[in-house]
């Protein structure tokens, strides 16, 4: 009883818990994730942010070089100054529509470097004057930007029927060439191979170091890496583990598609301040929730407790009570009935005071047998005598004892006998069960005028039917009645006395016989069945206690 | 014949002097291997441009200087070799005046401007931020020299020495880190008139980077094993930028038809057709830096004389605030006799030429060993021994012995953990003639 008292609590306690925790976290997840979406937004901005950079870093350089394509003679003196003077060109070259390379011209003396840059270039230059077409002819064609090229400014390009200049991007060894090139004569192109290393050097001069403000990157680290995925620049004072996954990341703007930023942050940085609150608000109302139901939990467990203790006790002291009026009723049972044999025939008013005096100890017997069974079944030592017995003398014996009461109630009580054993039972519990049948119909059948007992022999099995003819037990009552300290609430019990255990302990008593009591049918008139299996003969233990 | 043998040598030494001629703050000299040269044949022979940067004494004593030290904070670093190179620059900016520039930036995995580009007025400020140096992690170098190349950028001026000094003890491996790639910056830098001086430290570092680097911008270069030795490296380099006299000197030597340039000795340098274009961001005062150059000469009578270049300095001289330019033509002169070829050999063009020869045969030394060929590597270097040693003996040359006797050190160390110092030294010697570094 205690142990499953106790789970019940626990699960009282715990099952709202975790409702509750479970709906916190769901919420808090939820949040978390809005929270999430936000932060990666914030972070895409700030990779945007130094995109921006990289790209007014380029478009500068795209400036500066298309003015100086426009200022330079394409001829091959010049061309080698500018390259000589200006540390983002790696190289130059002009090329003519007809894809005449003007300079670096293969005919020429060329320097090594010359050689070279023709040597690393010179898959391109098919593609070259394929792309140059629309451009340099300019006879409204659509530009071919369709592949690597791009245009470097949408406003040149929407002026002039070709783009008048743009990037041009090619990968040779080890990563990335760009190339910018410019339309400067009807039908020259100028362009310049640029410094790559440079070009990320000008870059990184743009990009913040690391300073106190943790250049764009506070708390985090952004990356800077190239097509094959060499880091070229990072800053920001967070240093991801290796194997870390970017919060965030970004490829480049054209023409540096081909790099990529990433942002890496601790994973702390993302929860921030509102989502840090979120856990330790469903911690605390957890904690709160868990708290209370503990408390009540705490609290039933002790009233339950108490009440079950008082209950025992109370048991205990009636337990005791009847063991104490046990002998003081036995001896005065005795006497009435060695006095109800020694009265005169004649004496009829000493003769029914004294089968009264008998009837009524006798009923005061079966009570308190009743209540000592009853506190027995409680402690779980309830047990069995079993002997050879005969059923129907022990009915008889019961009808006996009855006799006198229903005479003087005007019921009349009728035996069938059909059992006369000898079977393995115990008469005591099988009287005490008949006992309180013949006496429920007593208390509240007294009616119906009428008590029937029939016992027959079955293979194996004793049956006992006690019939009457009073108002019945409703059907849906039937199994209730033999609970403990249950009694019907209708006009038939009221104002009769009764313990509420009667039934109870005669079912337990035909069960522990491995038989059972039941009610075979209802209003009008009641009728229980006993059904006890019987072996034939004394060989069955005499003494099994359940 | 003794009179007559005495005529030509005049006659030679008349036409044939070495020329040297200009106003300006250097001094260039045109010479030849071979004044005069066997007749009939097609041959090679060597003509040797020297600048010699003239100690200069009017005007402002020197150039005021812009310089970027970019120090590696690695964690490599930590320690002696940090607090060495914290010592090393603040002594060396103890040199400086007030109208020079000066920047320090630091790096590890990233970069840090420690000192941002400023005079050097307030000494106390900067020492203090050198001084609260630390070191960190792994080492960002190509960003490092971007950064102080930035910081030069700001105050960049022709009239001024525009140099980054980088200390390194690691490895780059936070960005580019190829030599290519500081290769391709110093390039880039030097059209700037930025050069880059690397000081690798320790045996850590990554000596053909910091030599590229050097060699592509111009600078100079050092291995410094020992951190106490830093002061007097720093005290060198120092030396060197305070007296430059001086910048962006372009020599273009251009050789008539028939005359052919084969190849420029130990310096990077641009030959289209018959002309030799080569760079140099500085000249040192009290230095000699030459441009060796191999020209074939095409068969000639005896007794003609052949005009064999034309050869033209332009340098910008910073005190003179002015563009310099030298031209000087040269031609060689043809003889029969193998004796006369003899007596006109210029010795100590002879001597440079060996040295170079050899010091190219150390770099495929270099090579050799890298594959693993142990063996033909220290053939290599000991062939070079001998032919260090005979031509010592020829030309009556200690700098050739010293060369040889550098060789046989480097061919007793190839192997085993000795081998990582030994070809840091090797790189070192060898940027040393390709450069003419005094140091």
């Amino acid at each position: 009883m205690k142990p499953r008292l106790a789970i019940v609590l626990v699960l009282i306690v715990l099952a709202p818990l975790a409702v509750i925790g479970y709906l916190g976290l769901r919420a808090a997840r939820g949040e978390q994730a809005a929270i999430e979406s936000a932060f990666r937004q914030l972070l895409a901005g700030r990779l945007a942010d130094v995109d921006a950079v990289i790209q007014g870093v380029l478009s500068g350089r795209s400036r500066e070089l298309a003015a100086l394509a426009g200022s330079t003679p394409a001829a091959p003196g010049a061309l080698r100054a500018l390259v000589k003077g200006n540390p983002l060109v790696r190289h130059a070259f002009a090329i003519r529509a007809d894809g005449t390379l003007v300079y670096p011209s293969p005919r020429g003396d060329l320097s090594r470097a010359e050689r070279d840059f023709l040597s690393r270039t010179q898959p391109l230059w098919d593609d070259w004057r394929q792309m140059f077409r629309p451009a340099l002819e300019g006879d409204g064609a659509a530009p071919a930007l369709s592949g690597p090229l791009k245009r470097g400014a949408a406003k040149a390009a929407e002026a002039a029927p070709g783009p008048a200049e743009g990037w041009y991007r090619y990968l040779f060894g080890s990563g990335l060439h760009l190339i910018f090139w410019r339309r400067v004569e009807e039908n020259t192109v100028v362009g310049f191979e640029i410094e790559r290393f440079r070009l990320v050097s000008d870059i990184m001069e743009q990009l913040p170091a690391r300073g106190p403000s943790d250049g764009g990157a506070p708390g985090g680290r952004i990356v800077l890496l190239d097509a094959t995925g060499d880091v070229l620049h990072q800053w920001g004072s967070y240093a991801p583990e290796p194997g870390t996954r970017p919060m965030a990341s970004a490829a480049l703007g054209p023409p540096l598609e081909a790099w990529r930023l990433e942002l890496f942050a601790p994973r702390s940085s993302m929860k921030g301040a509102a989502a840090a609150g979120v856990p330790f608000a469903l911690l605390a109302s957890l904690v709160a929730a868990g708290l209370v139901l503990g408390g009540l939990a705490f609290y039933l467990y002790r009233e339950s407790g108490r009440e079950i203790r008082e209950a025992r006790e109370r048991v205990s002291f009636v337990n005791q009570v009847s063991h104490e009026l046990k002998t003081p009723l036995t001896n005065i049972r005795m006497y009435a009935e060695l006095l109800d044999e020694s009265v005169p025939e004649d004496d009829e008013k000493a003769r029914r005071h004294v089968s009264i005096l008998v009837a009524e100890s006798q009923r005061l017997s079966r009570l308190i047998e009743n209540v000592l069974a009853f506190a027995r079944h409680q402690r779980g030592t309830l047990g069995l005598r079993k002997k050879p017995d005969s059923p129907d003398r022990v009915i008889r014996s019961v009808v006996q004892s009855f006799a006198p009461a229903f005479v003087s109630k005007g019921i009349a009580i009728e035996h069938q006998p059909g059992a006369p054993g000898p079977v393995l039972f115990d008469p005591d519990a099988l009287e005490q069960i008949l006992g309180n049948l013949v006496g429920n119909v007593e208390k509240y059948a007294a009616a119906g005028g009428y008590c029937g007992i029939v016992s027959r022999t079955e293979p194996g099995r004793t049956k006992i039917t006690v019939t009457d003819r009073g108002p019945g037990i409703p059907l849906d009552k039937a199994e209730a009645v033999f609970a403990p300290f249950f009694r019907l609430s209708t006009k038939t019990t009221d104002g009769v006395a009764g313990t509420g255990i009667g039934l109870g302990i005669a079912r337990e008593l035909a069960r522990l016989h491995g038989g059972d009591l039941l009610i075979l049918q209802s209003g009008p008139g009641a009728v229980f069945e006993i059904s006890l299996p019987t072996l034939e003969g004394p060989d069955e233990g005499a003494d099994s206690r359940g | 014949m003794k009179a007559s043998n005495a005529t030509v040598l005049f006659a030679a030494a008349v036409l044939f002097l070495p020329a040297a001629a200009g106003a300006g703050s250097v001094k260039v000299g045109v010479e030849l291997s071979h004044p005069v040269m066997t007749a009939g044949a097609k041959q090679t022979t060597y003509l040797k441009v020297s600048l010699q940067g003239l100690s200069v004494e009017r005007g402002p004593a020197r150039l005021p200087a812009n310089i970027a030290i970019v120090l590696d904070r690695s964690g490599s670093m930590s320690g002696e070799k940090l607090r060495r190179a914290k010592e090393a620059a603040i002594t060396a900016i103890e040199m400086l005046g007030p109208k020079d520039i000066i920047s320090v930036v630091a790096y590890d995995d990233q970069v840090r401007v420690l000192v941002p580009a400023t005079r050097v007025s307030d000494r106390e400020q900067v020492y203090s931020a050198i001084r609260s140096l630390n070191a960190g992690n792994t080492t960002a170098l190509f960003a490092g020299v971007s950064r102080g190349a930035a910081e030069v950028r700001k105050f960049l001026s022709a009239n001024q020495v525009n140099r980054v000094i980088l200390l390194s003890d690691g490895i780059a491996n936070v960005g580019p880190s190829s030599p290519e790639a500081l290769g391709a910056l110093g390039a880039s830098l030097i059209k700037e008139g930025i050069s880059v001086t690397t000081i690798g430290l320790g045996l850590g570092y990554n000596e053909d980077l910091m030599q590229t680097l050097a060699r592509r911008s111009d600078g100079n270069h050092a291995f410094v094993e020992n951190a106490a030795d830093l002061a007097r490296i720093f005290g060198y380099e120092f030396g060197d930028i305070l007296s430059v006299v001086a910048r962006d000197v372009e020599v273009k030597i251009a050789c008539p038809a028939g005359v052919r340039p084969i190849r420029v000795l130990g310096r990077d340098a641009d030959i289209v057709g018959q002309v030799v274009t080569t760079r140099l961001n500085q000249i040192y005062g009290k230095q000699e830096k030459f441009v060796l150059v191999e020209v074939e000469v095409p068969p000639t009578a005896a007794g003609r004389s052949l005009p064999l270049a034309s050869v033209s300095v332009q340098y910008n001289d910073p005190f003179s605030k002015a563009q310099e330019r030298n031209d000087t033509s040269i031609t060689g002169r043809f003889s029969g006799s193998a004796g006369e070829v003899e007596k006109g050999l210029n010795r100590d063009v002879m001597v440079s030429v060996v040295q170079l020869v050899a010091n190219e045969r150390n770099k495929e030394a270099v090579t050799l060993r890298d594959q693993g060929k142990l063996h033909e590597a220290r053939r290599a270097l000991e062939a070079n021994i001998d032919y260090l040693n005979e031509n010592a003996a020829r030309y009556k040359a200690d700098s050739l012995k010293k060369q040889g006797k550098t060789n046989k050190d480097d061919a007793d160390n190839l192997e085993g953990a000795k081998w990582q110092k030994q070809r840091k030294n090797m790189v070192r010697e060898q940027y040393m003639f390709d450069a003419q570094q005094s140091w």
